[in-house]
């Protein structure tokens, strides 16, 4: 189109619970960053969104609530994106293209504090994101304790059947991303965890274990999107956004590969004919990539072209993915390191690598990078996901 | 298509618990109405504005520059409603009313119930004030507000 | 900077309480009429926007990531929003943005609500309500409405007569729509009479709920005017909202809505529009009660600003008026499913194209209007389409 779309101004706050404020001012928190950050006021604003999911906020219509604190007040009004945050920076791309005198805020914020989790409440929203008819009720025939795992067991099983990936593999993944974790300000809960602590961890489901299940965290991001005009005007470190995409795989579980994630595929494949990518392994100098379970990432790593369909265990074998390696995934700690702030996550996942373009990720900071790859998921049990190639130049 | 077969529907029932957290500014504004019966409001060090119900963060300037500040128990009706239904949805004979009342001292307002007076006789930009619960009832809710009342004077 | 974008097809469907079918099913009826209609097979749609504006209505969370394959967009890029009853507007702005933006040529938009699997729809609402100010007061949205509404008559002078005159309006227009569910031929009285949901809002001042679908084809300028040589642009587009603090705004908006005057003007400015009456041949307004008809009306430019009354008055929204607002019946007459309000951009575009059958106005429709309101009195999405 020969123009660009940058994004400007980041904001993340920590990672950990924070029972003591509201989703709005935790929000707000985050959005108010991004616009120092960015240098701009609330009245440069053009249009707000934020990505949010009705049945976690406990509130239907929950957008309504954000728009306040992502200072749309009087705006052209906050969309609730019902999917992951990675969409919002896709959503927020092709808005900014389509009026490229408009800056966007594009926000998200997680409080899983307000699920009380002593009662499972995580485990049946997953039960009521099933199909009614044919799913939910042979699940509501067993615990709904554990549920999630049970899933996201069946497509790991599937996955490591295929291909021949180890438990081992998995468990090295756990523990370069929560090492990684500890290099992270954000990450408040990081904690270090050797492959031996990782495999003796509690089987919540095999091969799904507690240690490579991302755990629960509150959290909120802004991100603020502008046109190449008004970028090349507010900053002199523009991270250029050069590719996006994103797709739906099938609704029925029944007939997913589980053992790869083609949506995922598909996503990246369009992310990277945008940015001109013909061999991401090569060209991509990091990755953030939605891990809430240890195996994801392996599964990730593949859809993204970063190895081989099933070569992802050599991988991680190998070391490529380590921080010190060829191509670091999740310097941040993914969401293992991190938290699992749901939906907010894949809006952090793009922060994190704008953090990275910049050169402003601190202690996490990979050198040289000058093309960072985000990835979202829609969460389990969804088979939806999203990609963002983001570039400095 | 199968249209000889009589559709089937299954029942369910989708049922998460909740904890939602209050906030830095509706904590103090709930805490100061359970303690001391006190209207809390807060005012945005920019540009004056005195939000009702409080905020930590004022939405027009964008900053979180506020100071607490007392709004007045008493205030205008904006406009109200009055319901003949129960929660279940029958009709009853004597109605529940709700207004939205502009709190004096404050430039917002506060969703309250409407008692002690005939729907008849409520007007637009009546003066009306709060009602309590005594203390010992209050928890830290909106509804130990129990109604507002036009104003005996 | 931004291409022009022409709408290509569009799909309707009966709304009414559907429970032979689940939600995949309801929506590929929809796609399929909207491919039909513009000539296209699944292959040519680069894109879909699916979306609903309440999950808890048909009790799934994530209910669009069940409903991929009955859209048209397995394995394509899908994406949803929702804001609440603006989704009717919000969610066609959205795929229109996926194709002026550039990135996508064609793109089908669908719109779907199934109430009718929610057994305790004031339940449902409630969920709505924010937990500290709101819920605990026990509001519900007929208390909602009737709070906006007497603010409304009263900053205007206007009565609940006028009010009775949209709903016969409505209702008797529905009778020609064959995808209402609930045509009536009424009278004044007739509403007058019918029992009070919270003043000034009777019980026939108020849309049904129901089950619907409706799709919409966008398509570039290029890609449109291979598909057809009639197509109908998308002139501008606008959206405003405000605080969810509604009992402590700045502005007194429950009488004038000011996000939705910001949300006409944004559209107007982007269509070049200085004079809405001079252009605006037709309207579909957002009536899930009458009031809102008359709301929307002025905040829209269609007549002065507390001059909905007169408009009623004298006839000028009546289907052979000069400037008719929902021929198709609107929400009154053809039901309400929240997000499936996109059916009044729908009924524009058969409008302009002359495929609104016995709906169809005596006049010519060259550029029409329309928009959605949602929220906690908070969001307009405004949507202006025409001929060159």
């Amino acid at each position: 189109m020969g123009k660009r779309v940058a994004i400007i101004g980041i904001g993340v706050t920590n990672c950990e619970e924070r029972p003591d404020l509201s989703h709005k001012e935790l929000l707000f928190q985050a959005t108010r960053k991004a616009l120092t950050d960015a240098g701009i006021s609330r009245d440069d604003i053009g249009s707000a969104f934020t990505t949010s999911y009705d049945f976690l906020e406990g509130r239907s219509l929950s957008n309504q609530y954000t728009l306040d604190s992502i200072g749309g007040v009087m705006k052209a009004c906050d969309l609730r994106l019902g999917e992951d945050g990675i969409y919002g920076v896709c959503a927020g791309y092709m808005e900014v293209m389509a009026k490229p005198l408009d800056i966007v805020v594009v926000g998200s914020v997680q409080k899983v504090s307000e699920r009380r989790e002593e009662e499972d409440a995580f485990q049946k929203i997953v039960l009521a994101t099933l199909d009614p008819v044919f799913n939910r009720p042979v699940c509501n025939t067993v615990p709904v304790i554990g549920l999630e795992y049970a899933l996201a067991a069946m497509e790991a099983r599937s996955y490591m059947h295929r291909y021949g990936i180890t438990e081992e593999q998995m468990a090295k993944v756990a523990a370069k991303n929560h090492k990684n974790a500890l290099k992270n300000p954000r990450a408040k809960k990081a904690k270090k965890y050797s492959v031996k602590d990782i495999l003796d961890s509690e089987v919540f489901s095999w091969p799904i274990k507690r240690l490579e299940v991302a755990q629960m965290t509150d959290a909120a991001c802004a991100l603020v999107l502008a046109s190449e005009e008004v970028a090349k005007r507010l900053t002199d470190k523009p991270v250029w956004v050069t590719g996006v995409g994103w797709c739906s795989g099938t609704s029925y579980i029944e007939s997913r590969d589980l053992s790869s994630s083609a949506y995922l595929r598909a996503a990246a494949q369009h992310a990277y004919n945008m940015a001109g990518i013909k061999h991401p392994s090569e060209e991509i100098d990091v990755a953030e990539i939605y891990d809430t379970y240890a195996y994801k990432e392996l599964q990730y790593c593949e859809a993204l072209g970063l190895c081989g369909e099933g070569k992802a265990g050599k991988l991680i074998d190998e070391g490529v993915t380590e921080f010190g390696g060829a191509l670091p995934v999740n310097p941040s700690g993914g969401l293992l390191g991190e938290g699992n702030a749901v939906g907010t996550s894949g809006l952090i996942r793009a922060a994190n690598a704008a953090y990275q373009i910049r050169g402003d990720a601190g202690e996490f900071q990979v050198p040289n990078v000058e093309i960072a790859v985000a990835q979202g998921w829609g969460g389990i049990p969804t088979y939806c996901g999203g990609v963002v190639v983001l570039s400095r130049w | 298509m199968s249209k000889d077969v009589k559709p089937i529907t299954i029942s369910g029932e989708i049922q998460v618990p909740y904890n939602f957290a209050v906030g830095l500014a509706g904590s103090r504004f709930l805490a100061e109405l359970r303690d001391n019966g006190k209207f809390m409001a807060t005012k945005c060090k920019k540009c004056g504005y005195v939000m009702m119900p409080p905020r930590i963060f004022c939405e027009e300037c964008f900053i979180d520059d506020v100071e607490w500040v007392e709004a007045s128990s008493k205030g205008k009706i904006q406009t109200f409603a009055v319901s003949y239904m129960s929660p279940e949805g029958k009709r009853i004979k004597d109605p529940w009313m709700l207004a939205i009342v502009k709190l004096d001292k404050s430039d917002g307002g506060l969703l309250v119930r409407l008692d002690e007076v005939k729907p008849d006789d409520v007007k637009i930009g009546m003066r009306v004030e709060a009602v309590l619960k005594p203390k010992n009832q209050r928890v830290g809710s909106i509804l130990d507000i129990q109604h507002f009342r036009p104003v005996k004077d | 900077m931004a291409r022009r974008v022409a709408i290509v097809g569009a799909g309707m469907q009966k709304f009414a309480r559907r429970k032979e079918e689940n939600i995949n099913e309801m929506i590929f009826e929809v796609a399929k009429n909207a491919l039909d209609n513009a000539g296209l097979t699944r292959d040519a749609i680069d894109a879909v926007v699916l979306g609903n504006a309440v999950d808890a209505f048909c009790g799934i969370h994530n209910s669009s990531k069940l409903a991929v394959e009955g859209s048209g967009g397995l394995m394509k890029p899908m994406m949803m929003n929702s804001t609440s009853g603006s989704t009717a507007i919000s969610l066609p702005i959205l795929g229109y943005t996926h194709v002026a933006s550039g990135l996508y040529d064609v793109v089908m938009v669908i719109a779907y609500e199934k109430m009718s699997e929610n057994l305790a729809a004031q339940a449902v609402f409630n969920t709505v309500y924010d937990e500290v100010y709101v819920r605990p007061l026990g509001l519900n949205v007929p208390l909602q409405c009737g709070l906006e509404a007497r603010r409304y008559l009263n900053k205007y002078g206007l009565t609940e007569v006028h009010m009775a005159k949209v709903s016969v309006k409505n209702r008797g227009n529905a009778l020609s729509n064959p995808y209402a569910q609930m045509p009536m031929k009424i009278t004044v009285g007739d509403v007058l009479n019918s029992p009070y949901i919270s003043w000034p809002v009777k019980l026939f001042d108020t849309s049904p709920v129901t089950d619907g679908a409706r799709a919409v084809i966008f398509a570039a300028e290029d890609v449109a005017r291979e598909i057809t040589d009639d197509p109908v642009w998308v002139r501008g587009v606008g959206r405003g909202a405000n605080s969810c603090y509604f009992m402590g705004r700045r502005l007194d908006d429950l009488g004038r809505l000011d996000y939705a005057y910001l949300a006409a003007r944004q559209a107007y400015d982007m269509a070049g529009i200085k004079n809405p009456r001079a252009v605006i041949d037709y309207a579909e307004v957002y009536d899930p009660f009458t009031y809102k008809e008359m709301q929307h009306c002025e905040a829209l430019g269609l007549c002065d600003e507390g001059g909905a009354g007169r408009m009623l008055d004298e006839g000028t929204s009546s289907k052979e008026g000069k400037l008719p607002v929902n021929a198709s019946g609107g929400l009154q007459g053809e039901g309400n499913p929240i997000a499936a309000g996109m059916s009044r951009l729908c009924w524009c575009y058969k409008m302009i194209k002359k495929e609104a059958g016995d709906c169809q106005v005596p006049k010519e429709v060259n550029t029409a209007i329309c928009n959605g309101w949602g929220g906690m009195f908070q969001y307009s999405a405004v949507m202006i389409i025409g001929r060159d």
